[in-house]
């Protein structure tokens, strides 16, 4: 808080100056007009008296013709020696000596100093009245009336200033002080002073207005005191929590890493046994297999027994049948392991579709079901592997055939999604759809799953390792595709399958594409 | 208080102080003293039988004024004066004549006489014609 400032600066300096400048700027124009205008008064007053006075006398002399008679002629000018401004008065005719003087010894001398006034004392103008006479009384007046001024203009100037200052003390400085030292107190110990005064003006309106804040203002000190304790605890709280919450993300960061490490080792444990196993069932299922052939077929010799005959076929179904599971598991671990690859090249849908109908045609007609397939552009090809594409339809349609029963419909629906006005952007997609049962929504996931077996009478009475559908799944999303399965219970089932627009295409601009080659 | 203040102030105290000078033409008091003089003998030379004979316009009718003080004020309208005198009719009544005097080779003389017309006097004053002589 910054000290005193210096005098000039005083707010009680610029007061003083401002009321006495402006008293003498208003009192001293106004004394010194009244003073003015009384002179002139007076002066006034006294050209009327002597002037009426001096004429009266004329007009009395001419009017008894006292030109001759001495005494008259005094009794006549004594009245002007009443006056008090009067000096002396002289009749006079032409420019002779007077012949009446008042005072009578000496009339006017030449040296007296006052003011002249000379009127006709005669109709003809002979006779004139010549009086002097002083304006002393105006002068000692005057004088008075200024010094009277001066006086009051003094007196009242400093009354003024003595009520500015006495005023100022008791209305202005003193609260001003308090308030003053009660901001410093507060500025130099940090806490809030109050100002200690009462009174109805508006400094009292200050100092309660800087009451209030102060009082405001510890009320909110104390709140954010409160407040910032509460912050405190809380952040502490926090801290706890969060140091609580950081061991458990640790430890079961940890839980995740030791069981994701025990997951890939289990997963890699699978692949690594299924493969081993694998090749080591196919080497002597292909012995049963082959074996069990040339027994059905009676290479080496007819079986005598018929009996024996139709138990080498049913060794050889079953072998093929476990033969296919076993590849099937195969395929599934390589591609989990991630080693499975595709062998794309350009492949005709129509011829696709048609080979996978053709061979899926014999069972169908063995179970009694139509088999529909939908027109397709002949030009239209793809840009998948065709091997694994054609197990993904033949899956399809196999399952649908299989699921559906006598006098049901199997379809398989080729469309192109379009997409911002062109019919081939938005992909392509299969749709493989039957009449069968349906599956209960809660299935569907069960039905995308390896090894999953769906709780229903028809696949129980079905022959199939539940690898199919998730096996298709598998391959189509290798292809970037997706499927998708869709079902109704006593409606049917319709399973999707749709790829991605990069790989579609059409044979002539594929053609188009190679003859452009070919040019360059 | 600026500087710009204390000059406005400053201004306003020299206007005020010269404010009772800006009026009319001085007269010395000798002078003022020989117009009051020569108002009281034209007024003296208009008597009869002590007063002065009035017509009055408005009822045709000839009435007695009697002097009664005359005004000290004098008033300046150009080269010439304006002085009053207070009469007093039969009825009573207070009856004021304005003369207006000329300078006349180191006298004065009486031009206009107005017999209770004070709007021409008014008038002139109104129109800054007519002020008081300092």
């Amino acid at each position: 808080m910054g000290a005193n400032p210096p005098f000039p600066r005083l707010l009680k300096v610029k007061l003083l100056a401002i009321v006495g400048v402006t008293f003498l700027a208003l009192i001293v124009p106004g004394i010194w007009l009244l003073l003015v205008t009384a002179s002139l008064a007076d002066e006034e007053l006294l050209a009327s008296r002597i002037g009426n006075l001096t004429a009266r006398t004329a007009l009395a002399v001419d009017r008894h013709a006292a030109y001759d008679k001495p005494f008259l002629a005094r009794d006549l000018l004594s009245p002007l020696a009443a006056d008090r401004a009067f000096l002396c008065a002289e009749l006079t005719k032409g420019n002779e000596a007077p012949a009446m003087a008042m005072p009578s010894a000496q009339g006017c001398p030449e040296n007296l100093d006052g003011m002249e006034i000379r009127i006709p004392a005669s109709k003809n103008g002979l006779w004139s009245l010549r009086v002097m006479f002083t304006d002393k009384e105006i002068r000692e007046t005057r004088q008075f009336e200024y010094t009277a001024g001066a006086t009051a203009i003094a007196v009242a100037f400093l009354a003024a200033l003595i009520a500015v200052v006495v005023g100022f003390f008791f209305l202005v400085d003193r609260p001003l002080k308090r308030l003053l030292e009660a901001i410093r107190e507060s500025s130099d110990c940090g806490e809030l002073q109050t100002v200690n005064w009462q009174s109805r003006d508006e400094f009292g309106l200050v100092v309660q207005a800087y009451n209030t804040m102060v009082e405001r203002e510890r009320q909110r000190e104390l709140t954010l005191r409160s407040v910032n304790e509460e912050l405190r605890r809380s952040e502490a709280d926090l801290g706890d929590l969060n140091r609580d919450l950081e061991d458990r993300v640790r430890e079961r960061t940890r839980e995740l890493e030791i069981a994701k490490k025990a997951a890939e080792f289990a997963n890699s444990s699978k692949t690594r046994f299924l493969r081993a196993m694998s090749h080591e069932l196919r080497t002597p299922l292909n012995a049963i297999i082959g074996f069990s052939d040339i027994m059905a077929h009676g290479t080496l010799g007819k079986l005598e027994n018929e009996r024996y005959r139709e138990f080498s076929v049913d060794i050889r179904e079953s072998g093929r049948h476990l033969l296919k599971i076993i590849n099937e598991l195969l395929d599934i671990a390589r591609i989990e392991a991630g080693q499975d690859s595709l062998e794309e090249e350009i492949v005709g849908v129509d011829a696709l579709v048609s080979e996978a109908v053709r061979l899926v045609k014999p069972l169908a007609d063995e179970r009694g079901i139509e088999l529909q397939r939908s027109e397709v552009d002949p030009e239209l090809v793809l840009d998948v592997d065709p091997t694994k594409m054609k197990q993904v339809l033949l899956n399809l349609l196999g399952n649908a055939v299989k699921y559906t029963p006598a006098g049901g419909t199997v379809k398989a629906i080729v469309s192109l999604r379009p997409r911002h006005g062109d019919s081939r952007r938005g992909g392509i997609e299969f749709h493989i759809s039957d009449t069968g049962r349906g599956i209960p929504s809660d299935q569907i996931p069960k039905a995308l799953t390896a090894f999953e077996r769906l709780d229903d009478e028809i696949t129980a009475s079905q022959s199939g390792t539940g690898l199919g559908l998730p096996l298709a799944q598998m391959m189509v999303e290798l292809h970037g595709g997706t499927l998708t399965l869709e079902s109704e219970v006593d409606v049917g089932t319709t399973v999707s399958v749709w790829l991605p627009a990069a790989r579609v295409g059409y044979l002539r601009n594929a053609l188009d594409d190679l003859k452009a080659t070919g040019t360059h | 208080m600026t500087r710009i203040h204390l000059l406005a102030l400053g201004f306003f105290m020299f206007a005020a102080a010269i404010a009772p000078f800006g009026s009319a033409s001085a007269l010395t008091l000798s002078e003022k003293a020989a117009i009051q003089a020569a108002m009281q003998r034209h007024v003296d030379s208009t008597l009869v039988d002590g007063s002065v004979l009035y017509l009055d316009p408005n009822d045709g009718e000839v009435h007695k004024l009697h002097p009664v003080t005359a005004h000290p004020m004098i008033l300046s309208m150009a080269d010439h004066y304006v002085l009053c005198f207070d009469f007093r009719d039969d009825s009573g009544k207070d009856v004021p004549i304005d003369y207006y005097m000329a300078r006349n080779n180191g006298d004065y003389v009486v031009f206009h006489t107005a017999v209770a017309d004070r709007a021409l006097l008014q008038r002139l004053m109104k129109d800054g014609r007519v002020k008081r002589v300092q």
